[in-house]
């Protein structure tokens, strides 16, 4: 199997959001956006792979941090020093910015307390520095009861299932493989909009026609595939 | 503007860097900014003769890499030169640079997963750089596992220490 990152029509969405977070022109109004979508979209890989290529910084989650050690983690991303006092790490936060308009992904947002989300609006609005929260459903309805937060999101994005067609257009990239439309049918359902089954699915397809020497996949191969797993 | 320094013709002068200097102080407005190559000769005493030919050629290079750009004076009959105060030299190293950002974000990786996000296919190129960085400590194996075609296993590896390699690598 390629190891092949895949540009979906969610990437492509993902995409467009944090490129216009990240020009200038975003500094008229909110720069503020919310990701969120069920586990295993490929949010968090999104962003990972939108950090590694391009200047935004990725904060990794922990559930644990305090607000003030968000705004050091934030500082060391940005500017590498991490200040003890809050007020230095506001300055590095905001020469930074000043210096080159970088984008910050929040992960597992849903999971940090209201009070760090808006010490993170009052960054954005001090700062101007553009902020993306990602994190599950339970995001949703924690920005949404506090209006403050909610009403400076610029651009919401809901991670929707998978497709047959993202499945189709995986299989061919990194298993060079043209499934027939039953099998993508039945993958499709046995992933209920995830890409980890998927995966499961796909390593153990390869696995089972390299032993079979098989050429094609047939329908009894992934049905015993996908019920043995 | 004359350096306080003038170039003197030995080998590896820094004429270049004698020549851009000069340039880049060059302000004002556009007319104020624009030279002729004799008064850049002229301000950094460059004698003429071989020396001064060297200067051409130099200047000649600024011109083709888009540093210098020129307009035909009629009046003067001569080439108008002018800096290009937005030019900046190509970033090298842009790749290296994305795979230590790759292994800083995702702190515990196999090699798969920095091709995957830094879209890299020259697997060995890479295992030429994580060699040299488990030599020098900043990279540490933790386990193995199957890789996902079934044959053979690959390692996992995980960053030491993330804020030193942030500063080490990612500055």
């Amino acid at each position: 199997m390629k190891h092949e990152f895949l540009e979906t029509a969610n990437v492509t969405r993902f995409r467009s959001i944090c490129l216009e977070l990240e020009d200038v022109t975003s500094l008229i109004g909110p720069s503020l956006a919310m990701v969120t979508g069920p586990a295993g979209r490929g949010k968090t890989e999104a962003a990972k792979h939108y950090t590694v290529n391009g200047t935004a910084v990725y904060i990794p989650p922990m559930n644990t941090r305090t607000p003030s050690m968000v705004l050091r983690e934030i500082a060391f991303a940005l500017g590498s020093v991490r200040p003890v006092r809050s007020e230095v790490c506001l300055s590095v936060i905001h020469d930074e910015i000043a210096k080159e308009r970088r984008l910050i992904f929040i992960d597992e947002a849903d999971l940090l307390p209201l009070r760090i989300l808006e010490m993170l609006r009052n960054l954005n609005e001090r700062c101007a520095c553009p902020i993306v929260f990602i994190g599950e459903e339970g995001l949703k309805s924690k920005i949404a009861a506090c209006r403050r937060i909610d009403s400076r999101i610029r651009r919401k994005m809901e991670f929707s299932p998978i497709s047959q067609q993202d499945i189709g257009f995986f299989f061919k990239r990194c298993l060079d493989l043209k499934l027939p439309a039953e099998v993508l049918t039945l993958i499709h359902r046995h992933s209920r909009g995830d890409w980890r089954p998927v995966l499961t699915t796909a390593i153990n397809i390869e696995r089972a026609m390299k032993a079979s020497n098989l050429k094609q996949i047939t329908m009894e191969l992934a049905n015993g595939i996908i019920e043995t797993i | 503007m004359a350096l306080s320094k003038p170039y003197k013709g030995t080998s590896k002068t820094g004429l270049s860097f004698c020549m851009r200097k000069w340039m880049q102080a060059r302000s004002g407005s556009i007319g104020a900014r624009r030279f002729f190559s004799f008064e850049l000769y002229t301000a950094l005493n460059i004698p003429p003769g071989h020396e001064r030919e060297k200067a051409r050629n130099a200047l000649r290079d600024f011109v083709s890499r888009g540093e210098v750009t020129f307009r035909f004076n009629r009046k003067r009959k001569r080439r108008h030169f002018s800096y290009n105060h937005a030019w900046c030299k190509t970033q090298k190293g842009d790749f290296k640079r994305k795979i230590f950002k790759a292994m800083y974000v995702l702190g515990s990786f196999s090699m798969s997963d920095i091709r995957r996000l830094t879209n890299i296919n020259d697997r060995h190129w890479i295992a030429r750089i994580m060699r040299s960085l488990i030599k020098n400590g900043h990279l540490q194996q933790i386990s193995r596992r199957l890789c996902a075609h079934g044959s053979g296993v690959e390692k996992v590896y995980r960053v030491v220490h993330r804020d030193t390699f942030k500063l080490n690598f990612l500055q």
